[in-house]
């Protein structure tokens, strides 16, 4: 299968407070072939993943209000959503402590700011399911 | 020698801190800076003018961002000798409108810079650096609470025969009582925030360095924060 088939059409929902981040992640993916949703905070993307249901989400860790934490545990517990991967991007070192894995389940991916963005396609190859 | 070893101890992590800070808030603006060189890239390979101009603009934005960062760190760590001269108040304030015009728009706060005709001594370049800290600020801080309702900050200045007065002013948020006190310190990071404010820190070291005053004012009932900067207008 080649990224264009791959790609085409499906859902990916950016969650980052910073406007840049999203402008540079956006434009990537959306040259890839993927269909990009943008939420510029915890709450807009819990409402955006609710009514669009993408098929993978990328997620900062620090924005203001509801934190990368918060948007994650409540992505776990909606059964709607609990099944989409999540890729945690951000520029927090050892995020991981933050969560208490007993309550959550782990993220899918992991990635640190600056991002490498061909590291950043391989891991969404890797975990979206394919299209059947 | 334990109250030594703990002082001791204090400085080293609070140092640590600050390192741990900075280098988050360059992760943070490289990223920036990757995001507009591939859309300068890419905007050339897709014949896109427009992504190459957004892209440029975010790699400028950036980089400014970044050597504003540089510079605050070395105002940290170093005391400068003052270069005095006379300052025109109003060519200070274009340069703001110059570097943040566009921005604040790209964040969605108003920006009003009233002018202002007169002029004081003072070291120009350390003058601009603290004004622009506490705009920075007030525009990053601004741009959180944007989606919630509509954000203005505003600068103005007045002159009486001693002093220069800087008003800063937004009704975007209110900083809590409790951080107010350490708002001018330099590890303070509003929550949420995912860049420290060092800034806030090295223009008070700069007000005072002027022999000068930088006072913070807030109400949280009316959600409004002012920053008040009293500069003398001449130095004996």
């Amino acid at each position: 299968m080649d990224g264009v088939s791959m790609t085409s059409r499906r859902k990916i929902l950016v969650i980052d407070d910073e406007p840049d981040v999203v402008c540079y992640l956006s434009t990537f993916l959306e040259d890839e072939g993927f269909n990009v949703l943008t939420a510029r905070s915890g709450s807009d993307g819990l409402a955006e993943a609710r009514a669009k249901v993408p098929e993978l989400i990328t997620l900062d860790i620090t924005m203001p209000g509801i934190s990368g934490i918060e948007v994650l545990t409540s992505l776990r517990r909606d059964p709607l959503l609990m099944n989409i991967p999540v890729i945690i991007i951000t520029g927090v070192s050892g995020f991981e402590k933050l969560i208490d894995y007993r309550k959550v389940r782990p993220p899918e991916g992991f990635l640190q700011k600056p991002i490498e963005p061909e590291t950043l396609l391989e891991m969404i190859f890797k975990l979206l399911k394919p299209e059947i | 020698m334990d109250e030594l070893e703990k002082q001791l101890r204090d400085l080293i992590t609070s140092q640590g801190e600050l390192v741990g800070s900075v280098s988050h808030d360059l992760k943070g603006l490289i990223s920036g800076i990757d995001g507009g060189l591939y859309l300068v890239d890419s905007g050339f390979r897709k014949d896109k003018q427009e992504r190459v101009d957004q892209g440029f603009e975010m790699v400028k934005r950036n980089l400014n961002r970044m050597r504003r960062q540089v510079s605050n760190v070395l105002y940290y760590v170093k005391d400068r000798d003052l270069n005095l001269q006379l300052i025109d108040i109003q060519e200070i304030f274009d340069s703001l409108n110059k570097v943040f015009l566009d921005h604040s728009k790209y964040l969605g706060v108003t920006l009003e810079i009233r002018p202002m005709a007169g002029s004081f001594e003072a070291d120009k370049l350390a003058v601009y650096s603290l004004l622009v800290n506490i705009i920075e600020y007030l525009l990053e801080t601004c741009r959180i609470t944007a989606a919630e309702k509509p954000a203005a900050v505003t600068l103005s200045a007045s002159m009486n025969n001693a002093q220069v007065i800087f008003d800063l002013f937004t009704d975007g948020f209110s900083i809590d009582e409790e951080i107010r006190n350490y708002a001018l310190g330099p590890f303070y990071t509003p929550k949420g925030v995912d860049r420290s404010h060092l800034g806030l820190f090295v223009s008070h070291k700069i007000a005072k360095r002027h022999n000068g005053t930088m006072t913070i004012t807030n109400s949280v009932e009316e959600g409004i924060t002012r920053f008040v900067v009293s500069l003398p207008s001449s130095h004996p």
